[in-house]
Order: structure tokens, then C-alpha cells, then sequence
């Protein structure tokens, strides 16, 4: 099991040495667990810290605060042996499959050195071990092994890069918005076999989108996670979340979800104030989300609102004023 | 076939570049056949003695017209004939120029090859250091020693080892006492007396190359693929072997035609240190309008330019996958 505990990621902006240092709260105070074979969608827009996030789970940056602990360890990237152990559990899909991939290598040469370093594997046995992992992800490997990553579509880079991850042979996936460079047409099919893979062999998947479409569909039956700027404002089980989002920041995300004309319709809409995220502006007391808050009173302005248990047990939300509201039914 | 195709077009060039250069330095001023039928005249010899005079110790006729001339210069050259010097009366050209050769091969392609080393090393260490005082240091050490044309830093050399300090010798390509060939003591002297120019090389040249190993590194460690390898907690060696073959791509262009200057030399660096390569020959050639040196000197240069142009192009493509030449 991978727990979070009061995790938080502070950088220093320097933007000159004459200017004052300034800092940006990119997580903060993050409390997470995530156990092998469930999984937990993070939704939050762009510069809310999730994909700072998802870089500390895997052990690429340190946490300023906080432990992260893996299976009762609390990690460390020192020494050497001890970062190789956590690459060896957690492993992160980047981003981007089109910059993800060594450009001078050839697929094979890439996926073959995490075998032969991680597992010792024989050179005899690697071509089997190959087709395998590629067959797992829907790929023919005696189409893509021999080619360079330019010479593949970005549907193929991208379940290349899962089957990269794979090659470490992981407890845990942090998947990195990985489906947000492919045509939407590839995605579903993308997502499904992750999930596959995932549920085959037992992984922990965190899977970082800004889409809460892409996160309804992977967390199916697990955990969604809403951050805005840097914090859990919402968590819950998927369909508790779905069923009666409470924070208006994830009452808004869910509102911007297109519907299914026909067999969903919208009952509700809430919309932020301004669709503007202005980091400058973020407020040193109080809520975070109060200056684009519909609903923003004296008492959001002041104080900061906690982490709180509502009606669901496992359902946390930090408002004020937090209040289930039911945005989209089933057309009927 | 595409290959066949590209050498025809850069031997074409070859051709076209130095036929320009054939008219283009019978355009300077100061031409001494003239000036040498001047003298012959100021002898006592007729127009027409002068004339044949000149013909018969430098096979060229005085006041023929430009395009005889080129014609003339063509057909030679077809028979693998540059022509005769006219200031070393007598002497070809070809002779002149094979002379000349080996001291600025040899001589470039140690300096070339230091300065490379060099400044891809200091490169990967400022690349790595970029938030320390180090890296301004190598930085600016660099940009200073580009800086600097070659022939302040070469009397600067020059002053300092062969005047306040007397550890080199101040000319030559050897001393006085070997006899050139393949023996221990003249290859000592040799390296003795190229020591200054190749160091002077190497200073004005590592600058420019440490400075673009040093973004392009930077460039390949903020690479996605560079995370990737580090996230699936690849051995250090690994590492650093994704970060060479992807950073050291765009110096090779820059290298090939560096290797253009192999044998043209530095005339700056030859003429300081009195060294007898190409740079010296071509320097001294066009001081004396010595018209059949200077077009052999250049030739030299094109043809080389426009040869590492070509293999560059197709190295590369060996090199980088993604381009296809």
C-alpha cells in the first residue's frame, strides 16, 4: 500500500536575484493511500498540483513535507539502492508519448534494458518476454520491435509507454493524463486495456486527468481525488462522488461534462465566477476556490475550510457550505 | 542511387565555386606578369622578347584575354594539372600544395580533435552544474577564449612561451637538426614545434563548442524520455548513454565542417607561428598575386567544404533515425 502522509511540495520561485523570493504551493498537506488492485482517478484542472502528485508518488521529486510510505517504508530516493527499490514499485507513464520515447533507439533497445537490468533476464528468453508484454497491450511485436519511435502513430507510442512501465514489472501505475495526446477515437480502447492490465495483474493505478470523463470511466468502483490549487477539496468513492458531488469546484467539473443527449439529462449547472485560474491570485486565508465560488460568503474569505467527513463514510470534502446537489440524471 | 545523385551535384559545385574563384582573383589589383614585363622592358627587351620571355619561364602569355586564359586553366586541369607557381618560378603547384599538407592535417586534426574533447567534456560538466558558479565559470571561460580572434591569442601565446618564457620555439614545423621522415627525433621535434599552433587552435575554438554541448545537453535533460529512463530506475551509465547519443547530435554538422579547415589551415595561427601549411601558402601566395597558388589553395578548401557538407549529411542520417537523407 502506498499512503501519502501530509504531503506537501513547496518550489521557490526566483525570478531574479533582485526580486523577493516567492513560493508556490504546489501540493499541500495531502493525505492519500492508494492499495494494490484499486483504482483512484485525480481530476483537478491545470496547475492544481496533480501532476506534481503523481512525480512524488513515483519517487522523481521529494516531498518538501510529509512521508510518503510504501508497505509500511518510508521512502527515500537516498541511497542509490533504495531510489532503484522505488522504481521497481511504483512506475509513472509520463505525459507525453510523443517525447517519451528516445528517438534514437529502436523500440526493442528501449524496452529491453529495465528486463535485462531490473530481472536479469537471458538474452534467449527477451524476445518472448517481448511479445508478450506488447501482446498486452494490444500491440505486434513484430511490427514495432525493429522500428524507431518516429515511424509510430501516437496510438502505438502510447501503449508503448505502458508496456515500457510494464517491463519494470511494478506494483503500482501513476499514469500522467496519458490518454490526453491520443484521438479521442483511440482512448477508450487505450483506457480499457489499462485497466485490464491493471486488474490482471493486481496494480495500484492513480490515474491524473483533468477530464472527469476519463476519471468516472477508470475509477470505476474506486476513488476519485478533486484538487484545486495544490489541495484535496473532494474525495470519495466514484460513484458516491458521481451520484452527489458536494464542493461546488467539483460540482462545476462535473457541470462541464458534456451529457449524453438522450440517455443522461442535466438537472443542475453550476458555474464558477470566472473561468480564469490566476495563480497570482490565490488567496493567503481562507478557501482557495472562494474568489470563483458561486456561492462564496464572508466566512470563505476568512477561514480556511477543513477536510470533513459527510453523509458517506469515506466521502471528504473541504466547504464550508457543503451541500450534495444532484447535476445529471438518467433521461427517462 | 540518391547518393550517386548528391556527389554529382557537389562535384558540379566543385566546379562552378572554383571557376568563380578563377576569375575572382585575376579581378585584384596588382598583377604581376605585368609587373614583370614591366621589368623586363625597364631591361632593354622589346614588347615582344618580355612577352616571350615570360611565356617560356612561366608558361603563361602576357595579355591574353580572360576567357583563353580560363579555357586554358581547364584543360590543365582536366589533366590533373593546377599549373606553376610565379613566384617559385618553376615549381607546380601540385608539388607546393602536397608540401604544405601534412604539417596543417596533422596539426588541425590534433586541434580539432583536443578542442572537441574539450568542449563537449566542459559542456556535460557545465550542463550538469547549471546552478552553480561553475558552470558561469566554464561559461565564460568559453565565450572569452571564442572571443578573442585567433591571432591576439596566438601572439599572446607567442609572447609569453617563446619571449618571457623560452619553452617553445617560435617557428617552423621542426628543427634543424632531423631529417624529416619517419624517425623518433623528427617526430618529437615535430610535436614540439606544433604544440603552440594546436594549442592556439584549441583555445579559439573549444568556446563555441562547449557553449552548444552545453544547451543541447540541458535540451536533452529536460527530454521526457530522459525522466522515463531515470523513472525506470535505469543504471547511471544508461543514463548518461541516452543523454550522448541524443546530445551530441547537433555538434556532429558543426564538426564535419570544421573538417573543411583540416586543409585549409588557420592562416591567422600559420602566419604567427611561421608554420609551413596551407594557411602560410595561401598567405603568402596572395601577397604575391601568386594567381595559380591561390586558385590551388582554395580548391583545396572548396572541395573538402563541400565533401564534409556531403558526409555530413549522410552520416547524420545514420546517426538520427528520424532524419532520412
Amino acid at each position: 500500500m502506498i499512503e501519502l502522509k501530509h504531503v506537501s511540495k513547496t518550489f521557490v520561485m526566483k525570478k531574479s536575484r533582485a526580486s523577493a523570493r516567492r513560493l508556490l504551493h504546489a501540493v499541500q498537506d495531502v493525505n492519500l493511500s492508494l492499495s494494490q488492485g484499486k483504482f483512484i482517478a485525480v481530476v483537478g484542472e491545470s496547475g492544481c498540483g496533480k501532476s506534481t502528485l503523481g512525480r512524488m508518488v513515483s519517487g522523481l521529486i521529494p516531498p518538501s513535507a510529509g512521508d510518503i510510505v510504501i508497505d509500511g517504508k518510508t521512502m527515500t530516493q537516498a541511497p542509490r539502492h533504495a531510489w532503484k527499490k522505488w522504481a521497481q514499485l511504483v512506475q509513472l507513464i509520463p505525459q507525453d508519448p510523443y517525447a517519451a520515447l528516445n528517438p534514437v533507439r529502436t523500440i526493442k533497445t528501449s524496452l529491453a534494458e529495465p528486463l535485462l537490468y531490473h530481472h536479469k533476464i537471458r538474452r534467449g528468453e527477451l524476445n518472448q518476454r517481448l511479445e508478450s508484454l506488447l501482446d498486452m497491450v494490444g500491440l505486434d511485436a513484430g511490427n514495432v520491435l525493429e522500428k524507431f519511435p518516429h515511424q509510430l502513430s501516437g496510438g502505438q507510442r502510447q501503449r508503448l509507454v505502458v508496456a515500457r512501465a510494464l517491463t519494470v514489472d511494478p506494483q503500482y501505475l501513476v499514469a500522467d493524463e496519458s490518454v490526453s495526446m491520443v484521438d479521442v477515437s483511440l482512448r477508450l480502447e487505450i483506457l480499457e486495456s489499462m485497466k485490464q492490465i491493471s486488474r490482471q495483474r493486481q496494480l495500484g493505478l492513480m490515474f491524473i486527468t483533468h477530464d472527469f470523463r476519463v476519471a468516472r470511466y477508470i475509477a470505476q468502483g474506486g476513488e476519485i481525488v478533486v484538487m484545486y490549487l495544490g489541495r484535496v477539496i473532494e474525495r470519495g468513492p466514484t460513484e458516491e462522488i458521481l451520484r452527489s458531488p458536494q464542493h461546488p469546484y467539483a460540482q462545476s467539473l462535473i457541470s462541464a461534462v458534456p451529457i449524453l443527449e438522450g440517455r443522461e439529462r442535466r438537472l443542475e449547472e453550476i458555474v464558477p465566477r470566472n473561468y480564469e485560474l490566476s495563480v497570482d491570485g490565490v488567496p493567503e486565508h481562507g478557501c482557495p476556490f472562494q474568489p470563483r465560488c458561486p456561492f462564496a460568503t464572508e466566512k470563505c474569505v476568512k477561514e480556511s475550510p477543513e477536510l470533513r467527513g459527510v453523509d458517506h463514510p469515506e466521502h471528504l470534502v473541504a466547504c464550508h457550505y457543503a451541500e450534495p446537489r444532484k447535476l445529471i440524471a438518467a433521461a427517462n | 542511387m540518391k547518393y550517386v545523385y548528391r556527389s554529382i551535384v557537389a562535384l558540379v559545385m566543385i566546379f562552378v565555386i572554383s571557376s568563380l574563384t578563377f576569375f575572382l582573383v585575376r579581378l585584384m589589383p596588382g598583377d604581376p606578369i605585368i609587373f614583370l614585363e614591366t621589368q623586363l622592358e625597364q631591361k632593354g627587351m622589346t614588347a615582344q622578347q618580355a612577352a616571350d620571355q615570360i611565356q617560356v619561364m612561366l608558361n603563361i602569355i602576357p595579355h591574353q584575354p580572360l576567357l583563353e586564359q580560363y579555357r586554358e586553366w581547364l584543360v590543365q586541369l582536366l589533366h590533373g594539372n593546377l599549373g606553376q607557381s610565379i613566384q617559385q618560378t618553376g615549381v607546380s603547384v601540385r608539388k607546393l600544395i602536397f608540401n604544405a599538407l601534412p604539417w596543417t592535417l596533422i596539426t588541425v586534426a590534433i586541434g580539432l580533435l583536443g578542442s572537441y574533447v574539450i568542449g563537449i567534456v566542459l559542456g556535460v560538466v557545465s550542463a550538469y552544474l547549471r546552478r552553480s558558479w561553475v558552470s558561469s565559470l566554464i561559461d565564460n571561460v568559453g565565450s572569452v577564449a571564442h572571443a578573442v580572434p585567433a591571432f591576439v591569442t596566438g601572439i599572446a601565446l607567442l609572447y609569453l612561451f617563446t619571449v618571457v618564457w623560452h619553452v617553445f620555439p617560435s617557428g617552423g614545423a621542426y628543427g634543424i637538426t632531423v631529417t624529416p621522415g619517419f624517425n623518433l627525433p623528427f617526430i618529437l621535434s615535430f610535436l614540439y614545434h606544433m604544440i603552440l599552433p594546436g594549442f592556439t587552435y584549441v583555445l579559439t575554438t573549444f568556446g563555441s563548442v562547449t557553449l552548444s554541448m552545453k544547451s543541447s545537453t540541458i535540451t536533452t535533460l529536460n527530454e521526457d524520455f530522459m525522466m522515463a529512463a531515470r523513472i525506470r530506475g535505469l543504471p547511471k551509465s544508461k543514463l548518461m548513454q541516452y543523454l550522448g547519443s541524443n546530445s551530441i547530435l547537433p555538434l556532429f554538422t558543426g564538426f564535419m565542417i570544421s573538417l573543411g579547415v583540416l586543409f585549409s589551415g588557420s592562416i591567422f595561427i600559420e602566419q604567427t607561428f611561421q608554420f609551413p601549411g596551407i594557411g602560410n601558402l595561401l598567405a603568402t601566395a596572395v601577397n604575391s598575386r601568386d594567381y595559380p597558388v591561390m586558385e590551388g589553395c582554395f580548391m583545396l578548401t572548396i572541395a573538402t567544404v563541400i565533401v564534409a557538407n556531403l558526409l555530413a549529411d549522410v552520416l547524420y542520417a545514420k546517426l538520427d533515425p528520424r532524419i532520412n537523407v
